[in-house]
């Protein structure tokens, strides 16, 4: 069968590969990383996946909340035996989205507004605000 | 020996505890933390893009404070206690190494800084504990045994991944576990002792960290863990405040105390632990139970 | 003209684009009307204190952006300048009443804080000097007295805002951070208090009626005849 890439889903492939600067095909889809991945049952399409379609140019991924939910823990990187660093395609794709103008998280919503209570650790508001505004 | 110290904003609000205890805990050990005259937030999550280069300000700029203090203190070291702190700041150190134009780059940028050499070694408190005080000045320090006390060094993701940050082993890390060893306790063997906690996720999707805190907590309570010992004070906050949420929807059927390891050092370690003996009531019933 | 009878040599400045001689020594904002501009905008007390003429400008030759109150910097030969009369920056209602000093206070009304990746943009812009990035990250870490201290010469001229590239508001942050400093930290003036509670009491109620009924001449005489330290 012969499949072939759209124009957009190329630039996406571009896109996710320099801004993570990982050879995306250099993945065989062992599945380890949706294996390993601590947050997987959380998210609509696992991380092997989630290559998968970046390897298609299938621009599908781009509405996954994979990355979003993506805890950047780096357990991914860690066991890939093709030595591909997940995290930074997650981090690529969610840049990706971010700087078209989407940002994820919106800090003066009511939701996020009730969540600043003050036992909630500084790191983590900062570091939801780093991954999900631009 | 004095050494320079990052604190991180977390533990000048929600983690003040851990900071405290720390401070004491080193001058019991015979060493001193020095605060940096002045510091930035680190950043926190350590920014993975290729191209950016704006995020690793911060922790640029707390690695020039670290070197001018370093000057003084006639060393390079910079101690962090939080795990998120050790983990960004040593990325973005290596990142330095490896690529000396990013490091021209940033320095052109920075021209109310001096340049930044590249050469402050990061180490984090659990470092300095087993690497320059050793074991067995710990040993001797011991006031409270804490014979029988079923401990479980959680250890999150941010002290140990990515590899070359790594300052333990990344499956089976020791450092811990040899430090609550040498208090007396005993070491509890958690396969998900390098599990993640579901991290800022706690924000954004309190169901994933549930997810991640009952895998952690059940095996450690099969294991019979009578209390969790972490370093990262996120860590802390989601495996407690997950075990109140899975134990009102009746996932887990008891909730195992979480603490830091600074404060479990200061009981062992302090002659003045009252204090901590009241909040931690359950460590002092337990050590007295079991003859400790 | 009357600057070359009196030998005040003239300097070349840019305003919007347009080329004008001044006499040198004038300050931005006299170089200004001096060259036919009335102002309507942007200018207030003239006297460096409202930070309502904030301006950038460049000098010749020179590719760095410079920022100054236009009524305290004097003109430079081969100035390019515009000036920013208003910063639409976000403000926050809040009620003081409702407030407290937790550490995350000011976190709680200005999130964007947390956005700051300390570039610095915000204290090489300020015109009044301060360290502004440095009150931005004590705020952030809810050191609230470290913030109203640094940010206490704050002119509020939105210049800050401009250039910050996580669009924090730094001036709105560190009024917050003067006020919950004044309001809970800083020591109470309890002399002030009981003074003013002394007063309200009428305390001078009934000196003040006499002098109210003297004639101007008592008034005066009274005046001479006071008793100073």
């Amino acid at each position: 069968m012969v499949f072939t890439v759209s124009e957009k889903g190329l630039e996406l492939r571009k896109n996710v590969e320099e801004i993570s600067g990982q050879n995306i095909f250099q993945c065989y889809q062992c599945g380890k990383c949706s294996a390993t991945c601590p947050v997987v049952d959380s998210m609509d399409m696992a991380p092997n996946k989630i290559i998968r379609f970046v390897q298609m140019g299938d621009l599908e991924v781009l509405d996954q909340n994979t990355f979003w939910v993506c805890a950047a823990c780096f357990t991914c990187s860690a066991r890939c035996p093709r030595s591909v660093d997940i995290a930074k395609i997650m981090e690529a794709l969610r840049n990706v989205m971010l700087r078209n103008k989407q940002d994820f998280i919106n800090i003066y919503s009511k939701e996020f507004i009730e969540k600043m209570i003050e036992e909630i650790p500084q790191m983590a508001i900062v570091a939801a605000i780093k991954k999900g505004v631009w | 020996m004095e050494y320079p110290y990052y604190p991180g904003c977390t533990l000048k609000t929600t983690g003040k505890k851990d900071e405290e205890a720390a401070l004491e805990v080193a001058k019991l050990l015979e060493f001193e933390l020095k605060e940096l005259p002045t510091w930035t937030c680190c950043g926190v999550v350590y920014n993975l893009t290729s191209d950016v280069m704006a995020d690793h300000l911060s922790a640029t700029r707390t690695l020039i404070r670290a070197q001018e203090m370093g000057r003084e203190l006639k060393t390079n070291k910079l101690v962090t206690l939080c795990s998120m702190c050790y983990n960004v700041l040593k990325q973005v150190n290596l990142m330095y190494k490896k690529n000396p134009d990013k490091l021209n780059n940033i320095n052109l940028f920075m021209d109310t800084e001096e340049d930044y050499l590249g050469n402050v070694e990061i180490m984090h408190f659990l470092e300095v504990l087993y690497k320059d005080i050793g074991l067995e000045k710990i040993k001797e320090k011991v006031k409270t045994p804490l014979t029988n006390l079923k401990v479980d060094p959680y250890y999150g993701c941010m002290l140990l991944r990515p590899k070359n940050i790594a300052f333990d082993d990344q499956d089976a890390p020791h450092v811990m576990g040899d430090i609550l060893s040498a208090l007396g306790a005993k070491v509890i063997e958690n396969p998900m002792t390098v599990e993640c906690c579901g991290a800022h996720q706690i924000i954004t999707n309190k169901e994933a960290v549930l997810d991640c805190v009952q895998r952690i907590v059940k095996t450690s309570q099969s294991k019979g863990a009578d209390v969790i010992v972490t370093p990262c004070p996120l860590c802390q906050y989601n495996l407690t405040t997950g075990q109140k949420s899975l134990f009102e929807k009746g996932k887990i059927n008891h909730q195992t105390p979480v603490i830091y390891l600074s404060e479990l050092l200061i009981i062992s370690l302090s002659d003045n632990n009252e204090n901590y003996l009241k909040d931690y009531k359950f460590i002092k019933d337990k050590l007295e139970e079991r003859g400790g | 003209m009357l600057a070359e009878k009196n030998q005040i040599p003239l300097v070349s400045v840019f305003i919007m684009g347009k080329e004008y001689k001044v006499p040198s020594g004038l300050t931005l904002m006299k170089a200004m009307e001096y060259a036919g501009y009335r102002y309507t905008r942007g200018a207030g007390c003239r006297a460096g204190f409202c930070g309502a003429c904030a301006t950038i400008y460049r000098l010749k030759d020179d590719y760095k952006l410079k920022s100054a109150l236009a009524c305290q910097t004097t003109v430079d030969d081969g100035m390019y300048l515009v000036q920013l009369p208003f910063t639409p920056a976000n403000k926050k209602k809040y009620d003081m009443e409702k407030l407290n000093i937790a550490h995350n206070a000011l976190l709680k009304e200005y999130p964007e804080i947390a956005r700051c990746i300390s570039c610095n943009s915000c204290t090489k812009v300020c015109p009044q000097e301060l360290k502004v990035m440095d009150y931005v990250q004590a705020s952030l870490r809810g050191d609230i007295e470290k913030a109203a201290i640094l940010s206490f010469d704050c002119v509020q001229c939105g210049l800050c805002a401009f250039r910050c590239p996580a669009e924090i508001t730094q001036y709105h942050v560190g009024q917050l951070a003067r006020r919950l400093n004044g309001k809970f930290v800083a020591p109470k003036a309890i002399h002030t208090e009981e003074a003013v509670a002394k007063l309200n009491n009428g305390v001078s109620k009934k000196e003040i009626s006499k002098l109210k009924i003297l004639k101007l001449a008592e008034i005066k005489d009274l005046y001479k005849k006071r008793v100073t330290e």
